[in-house]
């Protein structure tokens, strides 16, 4: 099947399941509310007509609360699903996932030294999710520094940098979490992730990191599979290896620092989307990138989903839920694909 | 088509090309032999614009290599490396077809005359049964005819093999050298070989470039250039040298104890610890950008 009829079919049917998950979760809720009239002041809102025979509160409800919350899980999803097969793509490595070049930790100090010091407030409640995008995108760039030599950056070189500042920073969240006395649950529930007490705000956020950087990763969807032979094969057929790296990284890392400003770290989502995509559809970047974006998106809404509803009142720290339920998923998955095939999936 | 002018490479210290001079006409199959260490894979780095050097010139088609855009250049010249093609998920057919990469927009299906090729391709190398297999269900020799399934598709001009037969066993040694051969002699194109067996340098080659010690040694046909003193001289070896019974090539045998003072290779070891690493080198060179 030529390839933009398989993009099309498989983006089409990707669609179609989020949006599924998106009605089913918007249906759900601890304050009980007929699904019927959930519809109603979804579609009055949508396209207007039928006079409302609900509360005023029902509809901040649906549309405040719940609606918001979900649009922000696909775009969180969206953004670390992207940002993981890029991440995988231009590292080449199986392990590499939106977090392994210090994103996740970088941002964590700057969101923990706001709540050691008591500045939540600072300038204003976009205090946190500035100094966790700031402090995010600080890291990275300082592991571009470090990792960059003649000209180039070696992947090894660039991975292992990442991995070795990943965990200096995340001693010293470690630190101040131990060193806190009343702010305790506070550093350590923002590290474990969560979209409760969120707005429409959030969503808007990060909204144009994801917008900007699924074209950026998109273009270079073709370059990412000549890489897979090897950055000298790429190279010799006319691929630009260094500026491939460096754009898809960046643009992979301004979406990724936009989540976790807003979300806090959500883990496994970047790495295990990118390989079920792969383990369906194959290695074909052109269809892994926004096949990625989508199922990003599905696999925070469902796991946001859970995390809100499954212990109701109490709610499961998202970044806890997508490794709790993610990782035997995709074990499983691997398991039957290798008992299946006999074959692996480089 | 390669005109190379006084080229000089130094790296931790250690001159790796030294003033190297050559011109090479289109139309031919060009040797490069030369013991571990003596630039050959250098040369071919800098050759085809991977590798910048210190001082010097290269141009390919009358142009500075560097000069040359990245995909422009990968329409008229091709390499094939020394490493077999990795264990991916891709069949082969994909991976032939990404040699068309220069040729193509975004979505790259709509390449006719590539894919046309690609099956002219896999069938003269006989892996027309393996199109749809993937690259991770190959043996290595497999994965290397893929490799040059790939540049073939690229449809250069000008092709430089890196050693393409270190990893190969004799039958599929002879079977590619035969394939890049015919290809060569078909389309009137050029090629440019790395190679470490003289034996089949001198069988294949229209002329050989020896390299020693990062300098031009010699230069010329197989008969005039494999002699005993030239062969003492670069490999440190004394040579028996043979007339092919079949074509009249010198062919070259071994014998025990055959050495004339300290081989190169031993030599070299010696000399700035591991930056005189020929693998070590590689990957120094390895897809630089400009």
């Amino acid at each position: 099947m030529r390839l933009p009829i398989r993009i099309a079919a498989w983006s089409g049917a990707a669609l179609l399941l989020l949006a599924v998950s998106v009605v089913w979760s918007l249906s759900i809720g601890s304050a009980g509310m007929p699904v019927v009239k959930v519809w109603s002041i979804l579609v009055h809102q949508l396209i207007g007509g039928a006079e409302p025979d609900w509360t005023p509160l029902e509809e901040a409800i649906v549309m405040q609360v719940r609606l918001s919350r979900i649009v922000l899980a696909v775009l969180v999803g969206a953004c670390l699903g992207m940002a993981g097969a890029g991440f995988q793509g231009v590292l080449r490595n199986p392990l590499a996932d939106p977090y392994t070049l210090g994103v996740a930790s970088g941002s964590s100090v700057g969101a923990a030294l706001v709540m050691t010091f008591g500045l939540q407030a600072a300038i204003g409640m976009w205090t946190i999710p500035a100094a966790a995008f700031a402090s995010g995108l600080l890291t990275v760039l300082t592991v571009f520094v470090l990792a960059r030599s003649n000209g180039r950056m070696a992947v090894e070189t660039l991975i292992l940098t990442g991995v070795i500042l990943q965990a200096f920073l995340g001693a010293f969240v470690s630190l101040m979490i131990a060193m806190s006395d009343d702010e305790v649950n506070q550093i350590l529930f923002w590290v474990l992730g969560s979209l409760s007490k969120r707005t429409w705000d959030h969503a808007l956020l990060i909204l144009p990191f994801a917008a900007a950087g699924l074209p950026v990763i998109a273009a270079f969807a073709s370059a990412m599979n000549l890489m897979a032979l090897g950055e000298r094969h790429a190279a010799h057929l006319g691929v630009h290896v260094e500026r491939t790296k460096l754009l898809v990284l960046l643009a992979s890392t301004l979406a990724t620092a936009a989540a976790v400003s807003v979300s806090g770290v959500v883990g496994f989502v970047g790495l295990v989307v990118p390989h079920l995509i792969r383990l369906i559809v194959g290695p074909d970047f052109r269809l892994i990138v926004p096949l990625s974006v989508i199922g990003g998106g599905i696999y925070v809404v469902w796991a946001d989903t859970l995390a809100r509803t499954a212990l109701s009142p109490k709610e499961i720290p998202l970044g806890v839920l997508t490794a709790l339920v993610g990782a035997p998923f995709f074990a499983w998955l691997l398991w039957r694909r290798k008992a299946g095939l006999g074959r692996g999936d480089a | 088509m390669i005109e190379v002018d006084g080229l000089t490479i130094d790296a931790g210290g250690r001159r790796i090309l030294d003033n190297i001079t050559f011109r090479l006409k289109a139309g031919g199959l060009y040797g490069v032999i030369g013991p571990n260490g003596a630039g050959k894979s250098s040369l071919l780095a800098a050759v085809s614009g991977v590798r910048r050097f210190d001082s010097g010139s290269v141009r390919l088609f009358g142009r500075p290599v560097a000069s040359w855009p990245r995909r422009a250049l990968a329409r008229r010249l091709a390499v094939l490396q020394q490493e077999a093609l990795p264990r991916t998920a891709f069949t082969v057919r994909e991976v032939t077809l990404m040699g068309r990469y220069p040729y193509q927009n975004w979505f790259g299906g709509q390449d006719e005359e590539g894919e046309a090729l690609a099956d002219r391709v896999l069938g003269t190398l006989g892996l027309s049964a393996y199109a749809n297999r993937r690259l991770d269900a190959l043996s290595g020799g497999e994965r290397q005819r893929v490799a040059l399934a790939k540049v073939m598709v690229q449809d250069p001009e000008l092709l430089l093999l890196d050693e393409p037969t270190t990893y190969l066993d004799i039958g599929y040694q002879i079977h590619l050298l035969d394939l890049v051969r015919t290809w060569q002699r078909s389309g009137g194109r050029t090629v440019v070989a790395v190679l470490h067996d003289l034996n089949l340098a001198a069988q294949y080659c229209d002329r050989l470039l020896v390299m020693h010690e990062g300098r031009l040694a010699a230069e010329g046909p197989p008969s005039d250039v494999l002699t005993s003193a030239t062969i003492r001289r670069v490999f440190g070896v004394e040579p028996v040298l043979l007339p092919h019974p079949a074509s009249g090539v010198p062919q070259l045998l071994l014998q025990p104890g055959g050495l004339s003072g300290k081989p190169a290779e031993i030599r070299h070891a010696g000399t700035a610890a591991g930056t005189g690493h020929p693998e070590r080198e590689k990957e120094r060179t390895i897809a630089n950008e400009r």
